[in-house]
This record gives structure tokens, C-alpha cells and sequence, in this order.
């Protein structure tokens, strides 16, 4: 199980040269190493003293784990130096693709929900594994179209998780979106997954799109209340560490530590029954 | 992967729809993809490029981050799209009735890309004629067309400046340049000293070494100083 303890928070550019200043921490960070692997110099120091003062987890986007391409070697290479150089020990990445043959979509797309991609899945989190030196945990993405599928989600993330061995990201907002949007009971989902594999929890805000009348995973808003309602039935059920995930519209840190501390509250209320 | 036939199908097809743009921007859910790279690329052209934005029609820039997507670049970093995007516009020709602004494109990147770079700082000795440079890798020389540094964009005026990562300043600095510097910095090797590259280039251009060398000694101690050329 991952050593991590209490709520952590996304660490931004954005109000990376605050945290020094301010009196807030959460418990530990979550970073991006995409964003952070190549930086401005004026954020060097700060961004050391944050991680090195805290716990913090590794958060990709760019791995491409479910791609029929080749691995990008190289690219988990750079991977596995970020971790080693900034200390990390824990890395989690989606379960998903972004490119193929080369291209890059910059977007987490989602996957044939197939035997066989379970299988190739489970082959390139091993070669990952071996390269990072590191177990890999993998996240439930958000989707807004199934390509193809021969299986629930919630199986095919079951199946992913006991072939390949990967812990589990279980972002709460994503299975509150998804939800929704394909119509299944976001509870039920909670009960069936393989609570033993879940390492940390990700909280994010999402917007209503009314052309594509769908709800948009964007990181972008404030956490609504149906996610929140969502993740105290999931604490009732998961003894793991849960972080608000913030990319999009970034308030200053002082508006973010009030979010946090309302998760903070939650998860305090449902530890101490 | 040969084995995942059915798998790799279903990913080519979603990338044709997505990058491609095969079915145009379709109002389902895969529309919702289509929006959503499209505004990936979008915000960070935007905010990498700001002085360029200013001169381009939101209608324009649309048409042309849509042609950009079925380029894709390759770069699993996104911050370094805009780079990608600016090296499409020129190639294809995209703002040629506005050729000030693949300069323009170049003056908001390079401030980026060195904003962005790692700089492992060595101790600074003294400036020596003698001595063999090159151009750092926190500095950039270029010659523009336009008058971008005196932020007449559209006006043509050829003129040289030296762009660098100020580590005082933690900033980069745009400084216009004379002709004979931008050559000297220009012709910087490993191979030969300062000295010899500027002999070099006096004796091209019928100056006297000794008078060039008195008289640019200043800028020369300064740019060496800022970390130009090591």
C-alpha cells in the first residue's frame, strides 16, 4: 500500500511561488512530470523545496498505456529520471491512449474495452515497471464515446488490475462523469471495484456541456455536491489517501485550500465514524 | 502488435475522426473529442503566442490550428506545440499575405523556449581575445526582416539582435544588435578563437582589427558577462 497519510492537492505553476509563503500545506503533492521536466528557472527552487518538503505522488499524461504503438521508451526513460532526481516513488498514469504511430492527441481517449487489450495492457505495464523500477498505478479515465466493448468498465479495470498487477488511481469525479453520462449507478461501480488495488483517490471538478449534453470532465470547476456525496459512500468503503486534482481555471492557492479543507472535513467525519 | 487487429482499428478510426478530422466536427460524442484536442491545442498556442494573436483573426487562427491537428506533432510535452505550430504556418505558407508574422511567431516562442530550458551555470572567468566561444545555449541570434524589436511589426526594416536568459534578471532580453556582432556571434566555434573569427570578419568587410576590436570590446565584456557565448 502506498505510504501516503490524509489529503493532498495538485501542485500548479500557477501558485507554485505561493506555497513558500503561505501558511497552508496540504499533506503531500501530486505533480505532473510533463509539466515539471522541463520548468522556467525562476520555479527550480521552489518547486524542490515544495517536493522535498512533502510526500508526493507522480501523476503522467503522455504514457500512452493502452496504444497499440510501440512503447515510447524513451520518453519512460525521461520518466524514470524526473522520479529518481525529485525522490518520488509513486507514479500513476491513465488508463487510456493519447497517441498512435507517432501522433499525439494530447487527449485521454478512450480504450476498446476488450480481452486482448486487457492482455496488452498487462504486457506494457510490465515493460514500463521494468523500466520506471517503480509498481505503476493506473487511473479510471473519463470517456465520453466506447469505441468497442466486450466488457463493463468496472470488469475491465478489475481484469486490467489483477493481470498487469498495477495498483489503482480511483478518480472519484470520472466515475461520478461517467456515470452520468452512460447511465450506470455510480454506487454499484464503487461496490464492485477491486477495493484491494486502490492506492489514492483523485476529487475534481466537471461542466455540463448542453450541445453534447454531456457532462465534460475538464478539472476546471469547483467540486460539485454529487462528487462529494460520491466520495464519503467511497472513504465508507476505501481506507486510501484522496487529493483535489486542479488544472483548468486555477483559483489562488487560498481558494483551493478551502476546497481542501472541506475534503479535509469529509474524510475526517468519515474515519472517525 | 499484430495480434490486436481489431484494437488497432478501432484506434486508427478514432484518430482519423479526431486528427484527421475525416467526418468534419461532429456534433456527438465523438464531436466532444474533436472539441476537446482542438482546444488543447488552441490554449496553448494562445498562451505561448500572445503578440501573434493579436494580429490573427480568431476565424484565421481556427482554420489553421484545424490544418495544424492532422500534422500532429510528436512531442509528448504539450508546451512545446506552439513551436511545432509555427514551424507548420511557415512550411505550408499559411500567413503569406502577413509574412510579419512568422517573425512575430519566432519572438513569442524563443522567449518560451528559453523561459523553459535547464541551465547548468559554470563560473564565469574573464573575457580573453584569445580564448574559443560559442554561442550559449540560453541565447539566440537572429536577423529579422521586420521591425519586430521596435514593435513596428509591419514595416520592414532588417535588423539583428541577440535574445538571452538574463540569470540577473531571471528574464530574457531582446537587445538589437550591430551587423559586425551578430556575424561575430554568428561565426562563434570551438575551433577558433575569438580573435580569429573576428579577424576573419574584418578582413571581409576592409575594417581594421584593431580599430573593431577597441570598439567593441564593451559589448563584447557585457554579452560575455550575460552568458551569451561561454
Amino acid at each position: 500500500m502506498i505510504k501516503l497519510n490524509g489529503c493532498g492537492l495538485g501542485l500548479r505553476s500557477d501558485f507554485l511561488l505561493d506555497v513558500s509563503k503561505s501558511s497552508f500545506q496540504p499533506d503531500w503533492w501530486e505533480v505532473t512530470p510533463e509539466n515539471w521536466m522541463h520548468m522556467p528557472k525562476l520555479y527550480e527552487k521552489a518547486f524542490e523545496e515544495a517536493v522535498f518538503s512533502r510526500p508526493t505522488v507522480a501523476h503522467g499524461l503522455s504514457l500512452s498505456i493502452g496504444s497499440v504503438d510501440k512503447l515510447n521508451r524513451k520518453f519512460v526513460k525521461q520518466i524514470k529520471n524526473f522520479l529518481d532526481r525529485y525522490e518520488i516513488e509513486f507514479y500513476s498514469e491513465h488508463l487510456s491512449f493519447s497517441s498512435l504511430e507517432g501522433r499525439q492527441s494530447y487527449e485521454l481517449l478512450p480504450l476498446p474495452m476488450t480481452k486482448k487489450m486487457v492482455e496488452h495492457i498487462s504486457n506494457r505495464v510490465k515493460e514500463v515497471e521494468d523500466i520506471i523500477q517503480r509498481n505503476l498505478i493506473l487511473e479510471n479515465a473519463t470517456y465520453y464515446y466506447v469505441p468497442y466493448s466486450e466488457m463493463r468498465e468496472v470488469d475491465f479495470i478489475n481484469e486490467v488490475l489483477e493481470k498487469s498487477g498495477a495498483k489503482m488511481l480511483l478518480d472519484v469525479n470520472n466515475v461520478f462523469v461517467n456515470s452520468v453520462n452512460h447511465s450506470f449507478k455510480s454506487r454499484k461501480f464503487i461496490d464492485e471495484i477491486d477495493k484491494s488495488k486502490v492506492a489514492y483517490m483523485h476529487m475534481a471538478g466537471h461542466y455540463f456541456d448542453e450541445e453534447a449534453n454531456m457532462r465534460i470532465d475538464s478539472h476546471g470547476m469547483p467540486i460539485n455536491t454529487g462528487t462529494w456525496r460520491l466520495l464519503e459512500y467511497t472513504l465508507k468503503q476505501i481506507d486510501a489517501p484522496v487529493m483535489i486534482e486542479r488544472d483548468n481555471n486555477i483559483p489562488p492557492l487560498k481558494e483551493l485550500e478551502k476546497e481542501y479543507k472541506q475534503m479535509q472535513k469529509i474524510v475526517k467525519r468519515v474515519r472517525n465514524g | 502488435m499484430a495480434k490486436e487487429i481489431l484494437e488497432k482499428d478501432v484506434q486508427d478510426r478514432f484518430f482519423d475522426i479526431l486528427i484527421e478530422q475525416k467526418e468534419g466536427f461532429k456534433k456527438t460524442p465523438l464531436g466532444v473529442y474533436q472539441k476537446l484536442v482542438f482546444f488543447r491545442f488552441e490554449e496553448v498556442i494562445k498562451n505561448a503566442l500572445p503578440l501573434f494573436l493579436e494580429h490573427v483573426s480568431s476565424k484565421k487562427l481556427e482554420k489553421t490550428i484545424k490544418k495544424f491537428m492532422k500534422a500532429t506533432p510528436d512531442t509528448p510535452f504539450v508546451w512545446q506545440i506552439p513551436n511545432d505550430y509555427r514551424k507548420f504556418v511557415k512550411k505550408n505558407r499559411l500567413f503569406e499575405n502577413k509574412k510579419y508574422l512568422y517573425e512575430l511567431m519566432y519572438y513569442d516562442w524563443v522567449e518560451v523556449e528559453l523561459y523553459m530550458k535547464e541551465y547548468k551555470l559554470k563560473k564565469l572567468g574573464k573575457f580573453k581575445y584569445e580564448n574559443f566561444y560559442k554561442l550559449s545555449s540560453s541565447a539566440r541570434i537572429k536577423k529579422f526582416e521586420y521591425d519586430i524589436v521596435g514593435n513596428d511589426y509591419e514595416k520592414k526594416r532588417e535588423n539583428f539582435c541577440v535574445i538571452y536568459y538574463d540569470f540577473d534578471l531571471d528574464d530574457i532580453i531582446y537587445r538589437e544588435i550591430n551587423p559586425l556582432l551578430f556575424y561575430i556571434l554568428k561565426g562563434l566555434n570551438k575551433k577558433h578563437s575569438f580573435e580569429e573569427v573576428l579577424e576573419k570578419l574584418c578582413l571581409e568587410n576592409e575594417i581594421d582589427l584593431d580599430e573593431a576590436k577597441q570598439l567593441l570590446k564593451k559589448p563584447f565584456k557585457e554579452l560575455f558577462k550575460k552568458r551569451v557565448f561561454s
